[in-house]
């Protein structure tokens, strides 16, 4: 299947009416919008919680970017996290702090409150199992956040385990406009999934550098928290169709 | 009412929009409920889930999956098991995939999966998965009981 590149101007009014909120809150369509017109009555709806999340709640949209990086970099989502280095710097978080974010540098990080090293802490434990959730994290959660705002945090967790298996299993790839940003999250250490490494084709400056620190042996890697397994991979790779237009 | 939806009640704009997409998913849609169904159980025994797993596993019955559909989705069985059509393995094969690396779903699982299924209907597929796969996490993570969803029949 081959990718087609849609445009804004849909057929289906479901799709449309995506289309012109996605605009609205983010000044583009991006590449996950575009395959709403396959099932416009699935995405529409799954769409949703996602505007919800992208904005204050009960709990701060800083917060939540900080958890969408921690969860989505621990995927291996070169597609969520390259989008969300740009909208936390936007609202704030300078690079150092989000490149603290990887592993657990942030414990010891200057630039994290108790509170955010409490909450990325269960965000950690929420991606390898939830089962396994030191009673001591949901203590120091608990210190600083109330019952609705931890059913916000452990919503944004899932939402973006979520969203970053969606977009990378459908084969969505990053939009043009950000293949000059230089990565943060993935120059402080690269992802261990070999097949998400060509979405760094998109990065070719820091590429090289991200290829060498991938190769690195198990002991220079060891803060890493790990979510999957690398194996060797054919290549990809098709994808879902965008939107299919008018 | 699902226990997760009481929840959630902490939080009435997340209540709101994780129920409404809950309840489009659970139904008939591109795919059937029924295999719908069993696509929920193999996303959560693949991904270690409890969350819903006895509640869904009643639901997959009571929409006409045998016993025998639903004990074969278990780790490889499903690979070799008569009670699958190519397109539900194709699905299977990509559950498995998602679950370790979606970085990783190539040729192999989609050129099967598109055999069977169209655009459509895998959007569906994978909307479906991954929500479960999140379902699983986010309720495993806040402890809630499963659910005693349908008391009336629903097949």
């Amino acid at each position: 299947m081959s990718q087609s590149l849609g445009r804004p101007e849909v057929a289906d009014p479901v799709t449309k009416k995506v289309y012109e909120d996605a605009e609205a809150r983010f000044q583009m369509v991006l590449n996950i919008f575009k395959i709403t017109g396959n099932a416009p009555e699935i995405a529409e709806k799954m769409w949703q919680i996602y505007f919800d999340i992208l904005q204050d709640g009960q709990v701060s949209w800083v917060d939540k970017e900080l958890l969408i990086l921690k969860a989505t970099k621990m995927g291996d989502c070169l597609y969520c996290v390259t989008q969300h280095e740009v909208v936390s710097g936007r609202l704030g978080v300078s690079n150092e702090k989000q490149a603290d974010i990887v592993g657990v540098e942030y414990r010891q990080s200057e630039h994290y409150t108790p509170a955010e090293v409490a909450i990325l802490d269960l965000c950690a434990h929420v991606v390898r199992n939830p089962e396994r959730i030191p009673q001591d994290v949901w203590s120091r959660v608990k210190e600083h956040y109330d019952d609705g705002q931890i059913v916000e945090i452990v919503a944004t967790i899932g939402a973006y385990l979520q969203v970053s298996k969606f977009g990378d299993a459908l084969g969505v790839e990053l939009e043009p406009v950000w293949h000059g940003h230089q990565p943060v999250l993935f120059n402080a250490e690269p992802p261990r999934s070999a097949a998400a490494q060509h979405h760094l084709d998109h990065f070719p400056d820091s590429r090289t550098e991200l290829l060498r620190r991938t190769r690195c042996p198990p002991p220079q890697c060891s803060t890493r928290l790990p979510l999957t397994s690398t194996r060797p991979t054919a290549r990809r790779r098709s994808s879902l169709g965008m939107c299919p237009i008018s | 009412m699902p226990n997760f939806v009481k929840v959630l009640g902490t939080n009435p704009a997340f209540c709101v929009s994780i129920t409404d997409f809950v309840i489009q998913a659970l139904g008939e849609g591109r795919l059937s409920w029924a295999f719908k169904e069993l696509v929920i159980l193999k996303t959560l025994r693949t991904t270690g889930a409890y969350y819903s797993y006895g509640a869904h596993e009643r639901l997959a019955l009571e929409l006409g999956n045998s016993p025998d559909r639903i004990g074969d989705l278990n780790n490889s069985v499903w690979q070799d098991s008569p009670h699958f059509s190519e397109g539900e393995r194709a699905v299977f094969a990509l559950i498995e995939q998602i679950a370790e690396d979606a970085n990783d779903v190539d040729d192999q699982i989609w050129e099967p999966l598109l055999q069977h299924w169209d655009h459509g209907q895998v959007l569906e597929l994978a909307a479906v998965i991954t929500t479960f796969l999140n379902i699983g996490r986010m309720f495993d993570t806040l402890g809630v009981s499963d659910p005693v969803l349908f008391t009336k029949p629903v097949g």
